[in-house]
């Protein structure tokens, strides 16, 4: 692991929605982060307890009510490509191609002349090759999450933000795609932020996993991941780091 | 894998040839059986003769029989071989029959016995002529027959099917995108939109400086209209996530309208373009009637006054006919567009 | 993710002084339409003296107390009346706009732009006729629409349902449909003897149109998967026709009730002129041809409130049959 110079630091994050009745509701209090590059966080929490709102206002797509929120000691106010975020569902633009999908951020940026071939090597490494002139309506549910994945990963994000996008595959297709993150962040050294309900999924990727409370949420725990890939699913070592989330989440394995 | 073999066999030899294959007996018969009655058609007023009204000598009626039979036979010899084209005249083959069935009833009815009285029932053959008579127009001090008048109408609609095209798509894309925009804007078109042209027709024409530019604002505002209605809906109506995925890979927000909102409401702005060419239609007609005085409105407006039937019928011919190319252009630029779409209405 | 449940919101409650504030705001502009009305003298024409304008202003301002008295406690009138405020205030700056440049300094020349004052006169002087012709608009309007969305649905249903309905009707429709009814209007006279039953046959085509053809459409369209898992579950094709189909296609049925209305007026407008001999656009095109441009403005205007009532009622009938569904055609 190499620890670069990007960083994403967020302290003191409070967010919370005004209802039509102005009742205030906190999905998010006191969160704190810091994230150094090349790093794979996961975040993992009970439904609601706000892990993807944070996701989206690291992403820019929302603002704060209070705390600061910095990438490289700059605050975040706005969307950029530089911070990817692969969404849960892939709502892929009914009206382009695959290839064109994947070609999109490139094109919104004027780079897609320079990274032409970008897409192409993005597209066989999400196993899409042959479906390029597909619609989506054309593709399954697998293939478009894998879709989704490429059309963020080509833009070579320095920091990804991955909101259980492999919530729709098959377990087989999970663990190579899986696999193909893990690749990308030996090659690339990007921060990676993971929101996820798979306790195994969170063990397998990340160097730390961040565990938070029920609504509003909050960190309960920072357990860090200190196992040397690749990771064997069936060690003891793997099986106790599994304990230790379920653990710091309270729950008990049924 | 002896499919996939084949298969690459025929990739191979992609010639006019493949689409060859015999016609089998059914499907001849069903080639044959519009022939039939197009022929009988032709036999059937060769044979009887014009006693209504007397002395009346037909002159275009069977040539038109003619150039169909013509025509259909050439149809149908091209596709006892070829496939395709097989395919699209058998599918006409009942309403054909029916088509041809009933204009020999009617030319029996009318001009063969007189069952159906003139004026009110003009005969084919009288239809036919109309078509190149010399009509005149009133205002303009131009004469011509019907073409001279499509021309005129077909022009007026274009313009202002596109003015209101242009203007449907700014409002639109105002009402719909933009809150403080949303908020003035449409309560004008609440107000404005739902009256019919006829009712502006009084107040337009004094307006504006001529008659003409008064027709085409009022056809415009009919494509306007509609247009507006739906494309703002539709941008509405686009999923946020769509917006957002943009504009986490860093999208402007002009590039999200064009690339993102654009396409996402191309069905919206077909279905509103759709209305508005029929109501364009509505408008051009009233405007023509009552306005410019010239264009196939006024046509047959003026025959209905002068009981000229046959011109009327042969004036609303050619507009079915303009109406029915035009949105057959419409709707086959539709498809072309949104392949990607299946709901879609269909022409 | 916060999963918010959808809270009653209280029908009575305190207006804040900023929704005060926004509510007076259409006030200052009749107050303002008032005194610019009564300050500036009448010079076109020399003879005219206005005599309603003042006094439909003060009724203005009475009927915004009202409803601003209603809104003080009633939250739903409130939003109306806070979203609205801006615009109510424009539309009678607007109209003061078009008193000075008639009335009060002549820019704008009779007999083609009579002012307010004069709109409301003949307005009143005709009430009479208005309302004769909104009566004989309306009824003849409300026949056609019967008849054509009953027929329109019944052919669109069986359009969409079975192909040879398909084959003899859609030709039929692609032929017939678009051309509109003043053009068909002289032939359904002769064919039908009548020139009011022409006239009804003309707005019924206006609305068949539209109808058969989205709403076949949207039928032919249903996903086959919605047919397939009815069918698995042993519904009868008649079964799946009326519970599966048609719900399945009421988003367009939205869409071609729109097309339907505002078709219907066009039609209802020609059939007016050219057929039957009764009605408001008969009435705007006569006051037209005779130069009685204060006549026809007033006839305009009710025409306005008629047609845009009646899209509103449309479009409120169809947001509630689509309540189910987001992001739809609003009005």
């Amino acid at each position: 692991m190499v620890a670069g110079n990007h960083q994403l630091i967020a302290a003191h994050v409070s967010r919370w929605f005004t209802g039509e009745d102005g009742v205030k509701l906190l999905a998010l209090d006191d969160f704190n982060l810091e994230v150094n590059q090349g790093e794979v966080v996961a975040l993992i929490g009970p439904s609601g307890c706000g892990k993807s709102t944070f996701l989206r206002l690291v992403a820019g797509l929302d603002e704060m009510q209070e705390g600061t929120l910095t990438y490289d000691g700059d605050p975040i106010t706005a969307p950029s490509p530089n911070r990817g975020f692969v969404f849960q569902q892939a709502n892929l633009y009914p009206w382009l191609t695959v290839e064109k999908i994947v070609a999109f951020g490139l094109k919104a940026n004027n780079e897609y002349q320079e990274k032409k071939l970008r897409v192409q090597e993005m597209i066989d490494l999400m196993g899409l090759s042959g479906f390029e002139k597909s619609y989506p309506h054309q593709i399954s549910g697998g293939m478009a999450a894998r879709v989704a994945i490429a059309q963020t990963l080509v833009m070579d994000p320095e920091v990804i933000l991955l909101d259980e996008p492999l919530s729709a595959l098959d377990a087989f297709t999970r663990a190579v795609i899986q696999d193909e993150i893990l690749k990308m962040v030996d090659r690339f050294h990007p921060i990676v932020l993971l929101v996820t309900h798979d306790i195994e999924e969170a063990v397998y990727l990340s160097d730390r996993v961040i565990v938070l409370s029920p609504r509003p949420g909050t960190n309960i725990a920072d357990i860090p991941v200190d196992l040397p890939h690749p990771r064997d699913r069936i060690s003891p070592e793997f099986i106790a780091k599994r304990h230790e989330v379920l653990d710091a989440l309270n729950f008990e394995e049924a | 894998m002896p499919l996939a073999s084949q298969n690459e066999r025929t990739q191979d030899q992609r010639t006019i040839f493949q689409y060859v294959q015999f016609a089998n007996g059914k499907e001849v018969l069903k080639l044959a059986a519009p022939l039939v009655v197009i022929a009988l058609a032709f036999i059937q007023d060769a044979a009887m003769p014009a006693v209504y009204p007397e002395g009346y000598v037909e002159a275009r009626y069977p040539a038109f029989l003619m150039i169909s039979l013509v025509v259909y036979l050439l149809f149908a010899a091209l596709s006892v071989w070829f496939k395709p084209v097989r395919a699209k005249v058998i599918h006409f083959w009942g309403l054909l029959i029916v088509a041809y069935g009933l204009l020999m009833a009617y030319n029996y009815n009318t001009v063969k016995t007189g069952n159906l009285l003139l004026p009110v029932m003009p005969s084919p053959d009288a239809i036919l002529n109309g078509f190149f008579e010399d009509v005149g127009g009133a205002a303009s001090g131009a004469t011509g027959g019907l073409f001279f008048h499509f021309m005129g109408s077909f022009s007026l609609l274009l313009q202002g099917v596109a003015l209101g095209f242009v203007a449907g798509m700014i409002y639109g894309t105002l009402m719909g995108y933009s809150r403080f925009w949303n908020y003035w804007l449409q309560p004008i078109i609440k107000i404005i939109g739902p009256v019919p042209s006829t009712a502006w027709m009084a107040i337009a024409m004094v307006l504006a400086p001529s008659s003409h530019t008064a027709s085409v604002f009022l056809v415009s505002l009919t494509t306007w209209f509609p247009l507006s209605v739906n494309l703002s809906g539709g941008i509405r109506g686009v999923p946020k996530a769509f917006i957002e995925r943009a504009e986490t890979m860093g999208a402007s927000p002009f590039y999200i309208i064009r690339h993102v909102i654009y396409p996402a409401v191309l069905p919206n702005i077909f279905t509103g373009l759709f209305m508005g060419l029929c109501f364009s239609l509505t408008a051009l007609v009233t405007a023509e009637a009552l306005g410019v005085e010239a264009g196939l409105g006024w046509v047959i407006n003026h025959a209905q006054g002068w009981n000229e039937f046959d011109l009327i019928f042969s004036s609303v011919i050619v507009f079915i006919l303009m109406a029915f190319v035009l949105l057959t252009i419409l709707f086959k630029v539709q498809k072309h567009c949104m392949k990607w779409s299946k709901g879609a209405i269909q022409w | 993710m916060t999963e918010q449940r959808p809270q009653k919101e209280p029908i009575i409650s305190r207006a804040s002084l900023r929704e005060v504030g926004r509510m007076l705001i259409p006030f200052a502009a009749m107050l303002l339409d008032y005194v610019v009305h009564a300050a500036l003298p009448n010079v076109y024409p020399e003879t005219y003296t206005p005599k309603y304008w003042a006094p439909c202003l003060l009724v203005c301002m009475a009927v915004w107390a009202v409803v601003f008295v209603a809104s003080l406690a009633i939250r739903p009138v409130r939003k109306k009346a806070c979203r609205l405020a801006w615009f109510i205030a424009f539309i009678f700056v607007l109209f003061e706009a078009w008193d000075v440049a008639t009335l009060k300094t002549g820019t704008l020349k009779l007999p083609f732009i009579p002012s307010p004052d004069k709109i409301i006169e003949q307005f009143i002087a005709n009430w009479g006729n208005i309302v004769n012709a909104t009566v004989a608009s309306l009824s003849l309007l409300a026949q056609g629409l019967a008849v054509g969305l009953v027929i329109g649905f019944a052919s669109g249903v069986l359009c969409g349902c079975s192909a040879i309905a398909n084959y003899w009707v859609s030709p039929l429709l692609k032929i017939v449909g678009p051309v509109p009814g003043l053009i068909w209007l002289p032939i359904f006279v002769i064919a039908f003897q009548s020139s009011y039953a022409g006239s009804l046959a003309a707005i019924v085509l206006a609305v068949w149109f539209p109808m058969t053809l989205i709403l076949s459409n949207a039928i032919k369209n249903t996903d086959i998967g919605l047919i397939e898992r009815a069918e698995t579950l042993g519904a009868s094709k008649a079964h799946i026709v009326v519970h599966v189909m048609i719900p399945n296609a009421v988003p367009a049925l939205a869409d071609a009730l729109f097309m339907s209305l505002s078709g219907s007026f066009g039609a209802l407008a020609a059939a007016e002129l050219c057929g039957v001999g009764t009605g408001l656009a008969l009435a705007v095109r006569m006051m037209g041809t005779i130069a009685n441009f204060g006549v026809v403005f007033a006839y305009v205007f009710a025409m306005i409130l008629i047609f845009s009532t009646l899209t509103a009622i449309m479009f409120a009938v169809r947001n509630w049959l689509l309540r189910w569904q987001k992001g739809l055609v609003r009005w």
